[in-house]
C-alpha cells in the first residue's frame, strides 16, 4: 500500500514537471541541475532552488525599489539587476522567468518606465507561479523521499542516480 | 456463569449422593437390624418362661419329695396295731409302758420331727415333744370315756424325759384348753386314713407345726408333728428363685412363709390379692392384685402387679405337700431380663437413630459450608472476570491513551518545526528590519536552541512510546558500518572538543573494516551510539571518550557444531531457556539472524573516562525514567536514553551491559553487540569473485575498501615503512599504535614535541646504516603517472615550494613524490598535531629533518589541524613553508583520515582506500581515483609482489570501470583546479557543482577582485618557491562578467596582466547571461580563451574546458 504510495507521489511529480515543461516555466537546465545532484549533495536542487528565490527577492524588492518614482528610476542599475536575474534564472532553468527579463531589460534599455512596471508585474507573476509550483514540487518530492525511505530505504540511496 | 454453578453442583451433588447412600444404608440395614433384635427378645422370652416353667415344676418337684412323711406316720400305726391288742390298749399303763416306747423311737429316729403322740379312742393320749433339744412327756391319765361328759377334766400333764424315754421329775400340768380345742385332736382317732393339718406347737404355740394323722384300726391315731420351717427351708433351698420370692398358703388362707416384705397376702377362693402394710403392721389402702389360681397344671397365668413402686410378675398355683393342700405364689420382679434386653434395645435402637441424625445432620452441614464456599467462589469468580474486563479495559484505554499521544506527539513534532522554520526565518528578517537586531538575534538564537532540546525530548518520548507499543521495527537497509562510526564520532568530536575530552575512534583489529559493508538498521544503530556517546561527552569532564568496535563471526559455533546431535539440543533447550528469560520476543529474530551464515556479530565499546556509574545503579540505568540522582540535577533530559538504548540493542538481537573497569580506572565503559548480515552488492560481488581469483585473500564488500593489508605487510621487506606519531592526546596514541602495529607498521610515539627532535635524529641515523644494502635489494618502484609526471618532474625533495596551499587547493598527489622516481628505501610517515606544541619549533625540526635525508629515503609529513582554524598555523610561514607533499589535515586523526595516511605508505600503496573523496571543501581528501587511476600504471613494491600487485590493481580498475559505466560519472577534470568567480549565488553554487562532478577541485570567490588576488598570490608563491616552472595555480578560471567590486572584463584584463610577469597562461572562461555582443566583444578584448553563456551545464562546460586543458 504505501509502495503504491510511493508509486503514485513519483507520478505526481513527473506530471507537475511535465506539466511546467509543457508550460515553458523550466527547461532542460533543470534537469541538469537534477543530474547534479548525488550522494554528495543529497539536496542539492532545493538547495540551489533556495538560493535563487531568496536572490532573486532581494532583485526583485530592488527592482521595485528603483521603479518607485518614474523620474528617478536608475536603468542603468536596473539593467545590472535584470542581468543578474536573467544569468541565475537561466541557470536554474527557469526560461518564462528570464524571458520576462530579458523583455524587462529591453523595456529598461529603452528607458520606457510603463513597459518596465508592466515587466515587472508580469516578471512577479511569473516568479510566483514558478515559486508555488516548485514548492509543490519539493514537497512532492520531500513526501516521496520520506515514504520511500521509510518503507524502501534501499530505493531511496540509487534514486539520484535515476533522474 | 455456568462453569461457576458447576463448581458449586458438583461437590453438593457429590454429597447429596453420599447422603443417599448413607440413609439408604441406614433404611436397608436398620429393618434388619430390628428384626434380629426382635427374635433375640422372642428367644429371651422364652427362656424366661422356661425359667418360670422350671420354677414351677420345681416347687412341683420338690412337693413331691414330702409324700415319705405320710409314710412314716402310717408305718407306725401299721407298728402300733400289729403289736397292741385291744386290751393293753385300754389301760394308761399299757400304753405308758408299750407305746411310749416307740413314740419315743420314733420321736428320735424320723427326721424332722419335732413332735409325736399316740391318740386313744378312749381319750387316752400320749406323746412326746422336742423343746429346747429335751424331750418332754405329754400324756393324760384318764380315758376319754370317763370324763366325756367334763372334758374339762381332761387334764395333761407334761414331764421330761430322759434319753431312753423315761420318765422323770415332776409332772407339770398341762393347759388343756390348747389341745382339746384343736380338731384334730378329737377327729384324729376317728380317722383310719392318713390327714394332714397345719396347727401350732404343743410346747409354746409359737412355731407352726404340720400334723400328720395315721388311724390306727378304730382304736386310736398316731400323729407326727413336722415344723413348718423345716419344709420351708426345704423349697427354698431347693429352687432357685431370682429375686423373687415364694408364698405359701393353707386353702384356709394360714400363711406358711413371709413373702412380699410389708404386704399380707389374701387368699380368697383360689383369687390371691394382697394388702399393703405399714410399718407397724396396719393395712395402708386396698388389696393390690386380683390373681386367679389355677389347679391344673401348665396353665400358669402371669399378672404384673405392682407393690411397692416396683413391679412383679406373680404366677398362682396350687400344690400338694404331704397330703396338705397349699396354695403358692411366685412374684419375680418384672424387670429382671426380657424388659432389661428390651430397654437395652431400644437405647441401642435410639443410639443407632442418635448416631445417623448426627450424620445427617453433619452431611448437611457440610454441604451447607460447601455451598457457601462455592458460592463465595462463585462470587470470586464473577469480581475476577469483571476485574478482567476492567483490566483489559485499562489496557484498551491505555494502549489507546498512548497511540493518542504518540499522534499528538507527532503534530506537536510537525508544530515544532513549523517553529523551527519561523524561527530560521526570523533569523533572516531580523538584521533588516531592527536596529535592535543582536537582542533579538541572541533570543532567536536561544529560542531555536530551546527548540531543538524540545524536539530532542519530544523525539525520545516517541521512541519509548514506539518501543512499549513494540511498534519499532527495524528498517534494513545497506550502510557502511565503519563510516557510520565515524560519522557519529565525527559528530561529538567538536563537542568533546570544546570541553576538553578526545573523542577516540579505535580502528581495533580492523575487523570492521573488513565487513564494513552490512545490512541492518542504520538509523537505529546510530542512534544508539549518539545516545552512548552524548552520555559519555556528558559525563566526562577530562580524558578522553574511546569507541572501539570489532566484529566477529557468529555463525562460525552454530555451523560447525550443528552436526553434534545431543549439543544441538542441548543448545535448544538452553534456547528455550534463554528465551523464557528474556522479556523481549525478539530472541527468535536473534536465533534467526545468527543462523544466517552471512551474519556477523558487532561489537561496541563506548569507554568514557567520566565519573561512573556505582556498582549498585549499574541495573537500574537502563530501565526507563531512571536518571542518577547526583548528575540529574546539572544535566537535563527524560531519563530515558539508555532504556532506548536497551530496546533498541534488544531489537536488533544484542545485548548491552557496563562492563568492568579496572579498580583505578575511572569512568564507565558500555559494551553491546548488534547483528548484521554482510552484504555484497552487485559490484562488489563482481569485485569479490575477481579477487578472489587473482588474489586468494580477502576483500570486503565495499568497492573501495583497504584489503588484504596484513597479506602485503607479510612482504619480505624488513626495513619497512615507519610511522612517526606527535599527537596531543596519549591516550589516541596508544591506540593508533596499537592499531598500525597490528597493521604491521612500525610506529614511533613522541611524547612530548621536544622530543621530536631527537628521535628524528635516530630514526635517520639508523636509517644512514641500513639504507645501501637495502637499496640494493629493492626493486625498481617506477610510479609513472601519467597525468602527474609533467607537475612533478622537475621537483626536488628539498625545494619543493609551498605551492597554493590557502587550504583549499592542496595538490596530494603523493604519488608525484620525487623520491618514488629512485629506488625507495624507506618511507617515514610522520603525523604531528599541531596542538601537540608550538608549531614553529615542530615545523623546524622536520625541516631538518628533510634536510639531511638522503635521496634514498623519503619522508611524508601529516598535518593534524583544528578543524575550525584552518591552516591558522600555515599563513604566512615564511622560510618554514610546508613542501608541497605535506599533507594538512583537520582533526580527529581517525576513520577515513587515518586510512587515507595510512595508505600513503608504500606498502599499502596502491589500494583503494577506504572511502571515496568527498567534496571540494576537504581540501586534505585524497582521491581514491587518483591513487588507482586507471590511466596509471601499477604501482610495484618487489619483484615478488609483481604480478600479484598488478592483478590487484587490474581488479580496482575493473571495479572502478564498472562502476563509472554504472553511474555514467566519467570524471574528465579529475584532479584539476578550477576557480569560479561568480557574484551570484545560484551561479556560484551550479558552477562549483558542475565541475565537482566533472571531478574538478573548485575554489570560489564572490567578485573579480578576489579572483585576481586569489590568482595574484599564487602567483607570487610558486615563483618563491619554484623559480621558471610552467605551473599554473589554476587549470582554469571561470569568470561572470558582471560583478560588484570589479567586473569579470576589468578582472580578466588586470590578470592577464599579472600573468604576463611570470609567464603563465591561466585559461579564463567567461560567463555571460548576455546574448548580445557588446559584452562579449569587450570580454575577448579583455582577453578571455572562451565565452560562455549562460546556463551553465557539463556539456557546455566540458566543451569549453577540454579545449585547453587536454
Amino acid at each position: 500500500m504505501l509502495g503504491f504510495h510511493v508509486e503514485r507521489l513519483l507520478a505526481e511529480m513527473n506530471r507537475l514537471l511535465a506539466l511546467l515543461f509543457h508550460q515553458g516555466v523550466l527547461d532542460e537546465q533543470f534537469l541538469q541541475l537534477q543530474q547534479l545532484q548525488d550522494e554528495s549533495s543529497p539536496n542539492f536542487v532545493s538547495e540551489v532552488v533556495n538560493i535563487y528565490f531568496h536572490e532573486s527577492e532581494k532583485l526583485l524588492k530592488n527592482l521595485r525599489a528603483l521603479l518607485a518614482d518614474r523620474e528617478l528610476s536608475d536603468y542603468k542599475r536596473m539593467g545590472i539587476h535584470l542581468n543578474q536575474l536573467m544569468g541565475s534564472s537561466s541557470s536554474i532553468g527557469a526560461k518564462r522567468v528570464r524571458n520576462v527579463c530579458v523583455a524587462f531589460r529591453a523595456a529598461s534599455d529603452q528607458t520606457n518606465w510603463p513597459g518596465c512596471l508592466r515587466a515587472l508585474e508580469l516578471l512577479e507573476y511569473e516568479y510566483c507561479y514558478l515559486k508555488n509550483n516548485l514548492h509543490e514540487l519539493f514537497q512532492v518530492e520531500q513526501q516521496r523521499i520520506l515514504a520511500s525511505s521509510v518503507r524502501h530505504p534501499v530505493h531511496q540511496q540509487q534514486h539520484p542516480n535515476n533522474h | 456463569m455456568k462453569p461457576t454453578s458447576c463448581i458449586v453442583l458438583r461437590p453438593v451433588s457429590c454429597l447429596f449422593f453420599l447422603m443417599f447412600v448413607l440413609l439408604s444404608l441406614a433404611g436397608l440395614l436398620i429393618p434388619l437390624w430390628i428384626n434380629r433384635v426382635t427374635r433375640i427378645e422372642s428367644q429371651v422370652n422364652l427362656i424366661v418362661y422356661n425359667i418360670n416353667q422350671e420354677l414351677f415344676s420345681g416347687i412341683e418337684r420338690t412337693s413331691t419329695l414330702f409324700s415319705p412323711i405320710n409314710a412314716s406316720a402310717i408305718n407306725l400305726a401299721r407298728f402300733l396295731s400289729s403289736s397292741l391288742d385291744e386290751n393293753e390298749l385300754r389301760s394308761s399303763s399299757h400304753i405308758q409302758s408299750k407305746v411310749a416306747h416307740t413314740l419315743f423311737l420314733a420321736l428320735s429316729t424320723v427326721p424332722y420331727v419335732s413332735e409325736v403322740a399316740y391318740i386313744g379312742l378312749d381319750g387316752l393320749f400320749f406323746g412326746y415333744y422336742v423343746k429346747g433339744g429335751q424331750p418332754f412327756a405329754l400324756y393324760s391319765n384318764s380315758t376319754f370315756s370317763s370324763t366325756q361328759n367334763a372334758p374339762k377334766d381332761f387334764t395333761l400333764y407334761a414331764q421330761p424325759a430322759n434319753g431312753t424315754g423315761e420318765l422323770y421329775g415332776e409332772a407339770i400340768m398341762f393347759p388343756p384348753s390348747d389341745i382339746f380345742n384343736k380338731i384334730w385332736f378329737q377327729s384324729a382317732p376317728n380317722n383310719s386314713n392318713v390327714y394332714a393339718s397345719v396347727e401350732t406347737d404343743w410346747a409354746d404355740s409359737q412355731d407352726l407345726m404340720l400334723l400328720v394323722n395315721a388311724g390306727l384300726d378304730r382304736r386310736g391315731a398316731v400323729t407326727f408333728g413336722y415344723p413348718v420351717k423345716s419344709f420351708i427351708d426345704f423349697f427354698t433351698a431347693g429352687v432357685c428363685f431370682y429375686n423373687g420370692s415364694l408364698i405359701l398358703a393353707t386353702k384356709d388362707g394360714i400363711m406358711l412363709t413371709e413373702g412380699i416384705p410389708n404386704t399380707q397376702m389374701i387368699l380368697i377362693d383360689n383369687r390371691v390379692s394382697f394388702n399393703l402394710l405399714g410399718p407397724d403392721g396396719d393395712r395402708v389402702g386396698r388389696a393390690v392384685g386380683n390373681i386367679t389360681c389355677h389347679s391344673d397344671e401348665g396353665m400358669l397365668t402371669d399378672s404384673v402387679t405392682s407393690i411397692w413402686g416396683s413391679k412383679y410378675v406373680i404366677s398362682c398355683s396350687s400344690v400338694e405337700i404331704a397330703g396338705l393342700q397349699l396354695v403358692y405364689v411366685l412374684a419375680l420382679p418384672y424387670s429382671r431380663l426380657s424388659a432389661f434386653i428390651h430397654n437395652n434395645i431400644m437405647s441401642a435402637f435410639i443410639f443407632l437413630m442418635i448416631l445417623i441424625g448426627f450424620m445427617v445432620i453433619t452431611i448437611c452441614t457440610f454441604v451447607y459450608l460447601i455451598v457457601i464456599a462455592a458460592r463465595r467462589e462463585m462470587n470470586l469468580c464473577g469480581a475476577l472476570i469483571k476485574q478482567m474486563e476492567a483490566t483489559r479495559q485499562a489496557e484498551r484505554k491505555s494502549m489507546n491513551k498512548s497511540l493518542a499521544f504518540a499522534r499528538a506527539s507527532h503534530d506537536i513534532r510537525a508544530s515544532l518545526a513549523g517553529i523551527t522554520g519561523l524561527i530560521e526565518m526570523s533569523h533572516n528578517i531580523v538584521p533588516k528590519l531592527d536596529p535592535s537586531g543582536p537582542e533579538l538575534h541572541t533570543n532567536l538564537l536561544q529560542m531555536e536552541a530551546c527548540n531543538k532540546d524540545l524536539l530532542g525530548i519530544l523525539n525520545t518520548i516517541l521512541d519509548t512510546i514506539k518501543i512499549d507499543a513494540s511498534k519499532m521495527q527495524l528498517e534494513e537497509e545497506e550502510f557502511d558500518i565503519d563510516r557510520l562510526l565515524e560519522d557519529v564520532v565525527d559528530l561529538f568530536h567538536p563537542v568533546g572538543m570544546k570541553k576538553g575530552v578526545d573523542i577516540i575512534l579505535d580502528p581495533y583489529d580492523g575487523s570492521i573494516m573488513k565487513s564494513s559493508r552490512v545490512r541492518g538498521d542504520r538509523v537505529k544503530l546510530k542512534q544508539i551510539l549518539c545516545n552512548l556517546l552524548s552520555n559519555a561527552v556528558k559525563f566526562t569532564s577530562e580524558g578522553h571518550v574511546v569507541v572501539r568496535s570489532w566484529a566477529r563471526k557468529s555463525s562460525l559455533e552454530t555451523g560447525i557444531l550443528a552436526s553434534n546431535k545431543s549439543y544441538s539440543l542441548m543448545r535448544r533447550i538452553s534456547c528455550l531457556f534463554s528465551q523464557v528469560d528474556r522479556a523481549y520476543s525478539e530472541s527468535e529474530v536473534v536465533k534467526s539472524i545468527q543462523l544466517d551464515p552471512n551474519c556477523m556479530e558487532f561489537i561496541f565499546e563506548v569507554n568514557d573516562t567520566g565519573k561512573g556509574i556505582p556498582k549498585e545503579q549499574q541495573k537500574s540505568v537502563f530501565e526507563n525514567y531512571v536518571q542518577l540522582k547526583e548528575t540529574s540535577s546539572g544535566t537535563q533530559g527524560t531519563g530515558l536514553g539508555l532504556g532506548i538504548v536497551q530496546s533498541l540493542v534488544r531489537l536488533m538481537g544484542g545485548e548491552i551491559e557496563i562492563m568492568d573497569k579496572e579498580i583505578g580506572e575511572k569512568g564507565t565503559c558500555f559494551r553491546f553487540n548488534t547483528f548484521f548480515s554482510i552484504c555484497s552488492t552487485d559490484i562488489s560481488a563482481n569485485a569479490r569473485d575477481v579477487d578472489v581469483e587473482a588474489h586468494g585473500g580477502h576483500i570486503s564488500s565495499g568497492s573501495f575498501r583497504h584489503s588484504g593489508s596484513i597479506n602485503r605487510t607479510q612482504s619480505p621487506k624488513s626495513e619497512a615503512s615507519q610511522v612517526i606519531l606527535l599527537l596531543q592526546s596519549a591516550k589516541r596514541s596508544v591506540i593508533l599504535q596499537n592499531y598500525m602495529e597490528r597493521q604491521g607498521i612500525k610506529v614511533h610515539t613522541v611524547k612530548q614535541y621536544h622530543q621530536l627532535s631527537p628521535t628524528l635524529k635516530k630514526i635517520k641515523r639508523k636509517l644512514g646504516l641500513s639504507q645501501y644494502s637495502s637499496s640494493a635489494k629493492s626493486d625498481v618502484n617506477s610510479r609513472s603517472d601519467a597525468h602527474t609526471s609533467h607537475a612533478s618532474s622537475t621537483r626536488s625533495l628539498k625545494e619543493v615550494p609551498l605551492s597554493a596551499l590557502d587550504g583549499t587547493d592542496n595538490d596530494l598527489l603523493f604519488h608525484s613524490n620525487p623520491c618514488t622516481m629512485g629506488s625507495l628505501v624507506s618511507f617515514i610517515l610522520i603525523v604531528i598535531d599541531t596542538g601537540a606544541g608550538p608549531f614553529r619549533e615542530i615545523s623546524r625540526a622536520i625541516a631538518e629533518f628533510r634536510r639531511d635525508l638522503n635521496n634514498g629515503c623519503c619522508s611524508r609529513v601529516v598535518w593534524l589541524d583544528k578543524p575550525g582554524s584552518e591552516s591558522s598555523n600555515f599563513r604566512g610561514l615564511g622560510e618554514h613553508a610546508l613542501p608541497q607533499s605535506d599533507i594538512v589535515m583537520s582533526k580527529p586523526f581517525h576513520g577515513s583520515r587515518l586510512y587515507q595516511t595510512i595508505s600513503l605508505l608504500p606498502e599499502l600503496r596502491g589500494m583503494p582506500l577506504p572511502r571515496k573523496g568527498e567534496t571540494s571543501h576537504d581540501v586534505e581528501n585524497i582521491d581514491p581515483l587518483r591513487v588507482a587511476s586507471p590511466s596509471g600504471s601499477t604501482i610495484n613494491i618487489t619483484k615478488k609482489d609483481v604480478k600479484e600487485q598488478s592483478s590487484e590493481d587490474d581488479v580496482f580498475r575493473k571495479v572502478e570501470e564498472i562502476k563509472e559505466q554504472k553511474t555514467g560519472k566519467v570524471k574528465p577534470l579529475t584532479g584539476k583546479k578550477i576557480l569560479v568567480a561568480d557574484d551570484d549565488p545560484v551561479g556560484l553554487r551550479i558552477a562549483t557543482s558542475v565541475a565537482l562532478q566533472l571531478g574538478a577541485v573548485t575554489s570560489s570567490c564572490r567578485n573579480g577582485e578576489e579572483a585576481l588576488e586569489l590568482v595574484c598570490k599564487s602567483l607570487k608563491d610558486e615563483t618563491n618557491t619554484r623559480a621558471s616552472m610552467n605551473l599554473k595555480p589554476f587549470d582554469c578560471i571561470l569568470m561572470d562578467c558582471e560583478m560588484p567590486v570589479m567586473n569579470g572584463i576589468e578582472a580578466t584584463r588586470r590578470m592577464r596582466q599579472e600573468e604576463g610577469f611570470y609567464g603563465v597562461h591561466i585559461p579564463i572562461v567567461a560567463l555571460t547571461a548576455h546574448v548580445r555582443g557588446e559584452e562579449i566583444d569587450m570580454m575577448i578584448e579583455a582577453g578571455v580563451d572562451d565565452l560562455l553563456t549562460k546556463p551553465l551545464n557539463k556539456e557546455n562546460l566540458m566543451k569549453a574546458v577540454s579545449k585547453f586543458i587536454f
